[in-house]
């Protein structure tokens, strides 16, 4: 029997309020599935509405029109309150920048992902300080974000993002900010710990270096008519 | 890590505006503890001092001014009395106790108040007896050894460097603002040294009435003629029961020539009139902490922007809505809790210095650390206004989406 996807969207349609009192679709998915454990990269340009598509599978917005499942959850199907427990559970989310608390040291920044989820378990720290080595960060767990440099900040976002072994990992330009040497060592590091945690990778991105790391790739313009990952 | 951790780390982030605050709720808090403990203790040592006495009876007059005179060494003792009506009292069966007073003389800023040897069977307030740290009481005076003996307060002699066999010269009058003339001719023999009561007499010199009679200058009958008696300027009563104290007290309110004050009363309805400026400045503190924890609000409100992003962060990795109002409101009940607690110590900090005015002025012994019930309330009150303040920026914080302050696009 095949696996169940881990994405699943089917006539999705997604518009935003246009400055003129219009609508602008901002994004439209005719059919996609994405496999446990894939690792796969979604280029696009700015505007295509790539970060929309996450929010979407993140459940921070719903679709106005068709049908957004995260492993095998209708996330319209649940309140609002139930989309933040499911994303606190099951997605992690990694950002272009500003991805960490500032005021919270290394440690404390991963340790925030199981408090704030509601999902606090004894071996915690344990597990905060594993995913800080295995991030090659073991001597930083008591420095700030102001304290390191952007793709240590980067590294933390990943260990954090990681911390509640989430299902499924959205990364919404997570090397934005970072010069050619730390991104691809970021790019390695995503794909390497996704694939120890078990998890789905999603990048989206609109650099080309960092698609070609990828297996599989897609362009968002292409979800409208209808892809599989 | 736990949501109150985050809060504690949060107000370090923001370490001035935390202390700004903290220290504005401080202030408040502070002063209405300051003030309420001075009153409560000063209340609570003048009744005290006045409590050990049933009645004061002195010559027709205010029953307030022979209280403040007579007991607290406060103001004017405007006329005097025969001595016969101390000797009437003494015979009374319904009196326990009762001792004269004579004022009229001084040592630099210290009344000399003159009494008798009774005076050491009472106590100055409430389980503290009148006895001699040092030395011994003064002796019964005795016309023919002119045995001018006196007993120094505590703070006299510490002030002085009185000890038992030191000598000391009283001038006429109470008020040391006026030069009065000095009597040389009697010099008092310090025998003992009173030990600290806490209450007026340790600013007073005690010597035996009769002696202050014998003194150049003091005319005892007060020019009443040939075989009048000496006079005194009040008597200090215990009744044998309270019942009996009452009963005592209309009948020399019957009398045309004295005056019956009961102390505790007088002092009572004096601090109640004083109570309504204290009640003032109460109010006006209270307004401080409720300025202080709208300066808190101000202060969270116009951090809200820069909070914003970390705010949807906590959103994205599931934090519900109640959890983000739940720390705003946290962070300033945090800020007020620690705003108070330092009022707390400012407050009694305040009262130490206070302390030491009060007991140079009266006597009246006041504790620092005299902490009441009520101040946990005041804590609470504090914490929980500056809570309320957190409300407002708490409902920004509950309308945080996460699509608004993550939008990378």
């Amino acid at each position: 029997m095949a696996e169940r996807p881990v994405i699943r969207m089917e006539g999705v349609a997604k518009s935003f309020p246009s400055p003129d009192g219009g609508s602008l679709e901002a994004l439209r998915v005719g059919r996609w599935e994405v496999e446990a454990g894939a690792q796969t990269a979604l280029t696009g340009d700015s505007g295509s509405g790539k970060t929309t598509l996450l929010h979407l599978l993140a459940g921070v917005i719903l679709p106005d029109r068709g049908r957004v499942e995260v492993l095998g959850t209708d996330l319209a199907s649940l309140p609002e309150a139930g989309r933040d427990r499911f994303r606190g559970a099951s997605v992690g989310l990694v950002f272009q920048s500003l991805n960490l608390f500032p005021h919270l040291d290394a440690e404390e920044n991963l340790l925030a992902a199981p408090l704030l989820a509601g999902r606090k378990a004894p071996g915690d720290a344990e597990r905060a300080r594993s995913l800080l080595a295995r991030v090659g960060l073991e001597g930083r767990a008591r420095h700030r974000p102001g304290q390191m440099s952007l793709g240590e900040q980067q590294r933390v976002a990943i260990a954090r993002a990681l911390m509640n072994r989430p299902p499924l990992l959205l990364c919404d330009e997570p090397t934005g900010s970072l010069d050619g040497r730390r991104r691809d060592e970021v790019v390695a590091l995503l794909r390497e710990m996704a694939a120890e945690n078990g998890a789905t990778l999603l990048v989206v991105t609109h650099d080309d270096a960092v698609v070609a790391a990828f297996p599989s790739r897609l362009a968002i313009r292409d979800l409208a008519g209808g892809a599989a990952s | 890590m736990t949501l109150e951790r985050l809060v504690l780390r949060s107000l370090r982030h923001r370490l001035l505006a935390t202390v700004l605050s903290a220290l504005s709720i401080a202030l408040g808090v502070g002063l209405v503890v300051g003030i309420d403990t001075l009153r409560r203790e000063a209340r609570a040592n003048f009744e005290g001092a006045a409590g050990t006495w049933d009645l004061v009876v002195g010559p027709k007059g205010s029953p307030m001014a022979l209280t403040l005179s007579s007991l607290f060494h406060l103001g004017e003792a405007t006329d005097t009395m025969p001595v016969s009506a101390l000797e009437r009292l003494r015979a009374d069966p319904r009196v326990a106790l009762a001792v004269p007073v004579v004022l009229g003389d001084r040592f630099h800023e210290f009344r000399v108040v003159g009494t008798s040897e009774d005076l050491f069977r009472a106590e100055a307030r409430r389980g503290v007896p009148i006895r001699c740290a040092e030395g011994r009481p003064f002796a019964s005076f005795d016309p023919a050894a002119r045995n001018f003996e006196a007993v120094a307060g505590a703070t006299v002699a510490a002030r002085e460097g009185l000890r038992p066999g030191s000598v000391l010269t009283a001038a006429h009058g109470m008020d040391e603002r006026i030069e009065g003339e000095e009597h040389d001719e009697a010099p008092w023999t310090v025998t003992g040294v009173l030990a600290p009561t806490g209450t007026p007499l340790d600013r007073v010199v005690l010597v035996h009435a009769a002696a202050t009679w014998a003194m150049e200058g003091h005319d005892a009958t007060a020019g009443r003629g040939e075989g009048a008696e000496p006079r005194i300027s009040s008597v200090l009563v215990k009744a044998a029961n309270p019942l009996l104290a009452g009963a005592l007290f209309f009948e020399v309110r019957s009398s045309e020539t004295l005056t019956p004050a009961r102390p505790f009363l007088e002092v009572r309805s004096l601090l109640d009139l004083v109570g309504s400026a204290d009640r003032l400045l109460v109010a006006v503190s209270v307004l401080v902490v409720v300025v202080a924890a709208l300066g808190i609000l101000v202060s969270m409100i116009s951090g809200m922007r820069a909070r914003r992003r970390d705010l949807a962060m906590m959103r994205a990795l599931g934090a519900p809505r109640r959890v983000l109002a739940g720390l705003m409101v946290g962070e300033a009940a945090t800020t007020g809790a620690f705003g108070a607690g330092l009022g707390l110590l400012l407050g009694h900090g305040i009262v130490a210095a206070g302390a030491a005015a009060l007991t140079e002025w009266t006597g009246v012994r006041v504790r620092p650390t005299a902490f009441a019930p009520e101040e946990i309330l005041l804590f609470a009150g504090a914490v929980g206004i500056c809570a309320l303040a957190g409300l407002l920026p708490a409902a920004a914080a509950w309308r945080t989406e996460v699509a608004e302050g993550l939008s990378g696009e």
